[in-house]
């Protein structure tokens, strides 16, 4: 909770690019996880 | 799909002034909740020639639309599907892009960019919903996850 408290307190553009990274990052992972 | 990349399918999207304002998950990570999502949720303008450039965009990126047995991979059969006004979710290379309309608890555009903030994304600026509009969103959405997400957004504003 702490931590969202934070990331609330940052700009969006900041917590939007995040999010997208880290969507990028799981979409990856299930991916190559499915291929193997 | 070839790479993921939600970043450049809006900055698309907002390069070929596709009216539309960000909702769903990544509108939640904007407000604080970082977490993945799988798809970019955008409600757009419903107007013809806004459908049209949707459409285009998503062909572009190599998009279609999966309607019962049928596989939709041209603009106009696309730009048919979306001025149909249910949801649409259309696969492109850049990732899914999912058209919310037609749901109950879901403001109509207008409403939706009355209220929006606009965040800045590759060098280009997109309208994300207000946290009021997404905390209502949620709540109607009303599964598991939607309320728990409702919980955090919540939280993020204590």
């Amino acid at each position: 909770m702490q931590r969202i408290r934070e990331d609330a307190q940052r700009p969006i553009s900041v917590n939007l690019a995040e999010g997208i990274a880290l969507s990028h990052k799981l979409m990856r992972f299930t991916g190559a996880a499915r291929r193997s | 799909m070839s790479e993921p990349a939600f970043d450049e399918l809006l900055r698309r999207l907002a390069a070929a002034e596709v009216e539309f304002v960000v909702v769903g998950g990544l509108a939640l990570n904007a407000w604080g909740v970082v977490r993945g999502t799988k798809d970019v949720d955008v409600v757009v303008a419903p107007e013809p020639e806004n459908f049209n450039r949707v459409a285009e965009v998503a062909v572009a990126a190599g998009g279609h639309v999966q309607q019962g047995k049928a596989l939709l991979g041209s603009s106009i059969s696309i730009a048919s599907a979306l001025a149909g006004g249910e949801q649409v979710a259309i696969e492109t290379d850049l990732g899914r892009l999912d058209v919310v309309q037609g749901l109950d608890g879901v403001p109509g555009y207008e409403e939706l960019r009355s209220r929006a903030t606009e965040a800045e994304i590759l060098g280009t600026t997109v309208a994300v919903c207000s946290v009021e509009d997404l905390k209502a969103m949620k709540q109607a959405a009303g599964r598991t996850r939607d309320l728990a997400d409702l919980e955090d957004l919540e939280a993020a504003g204590d």
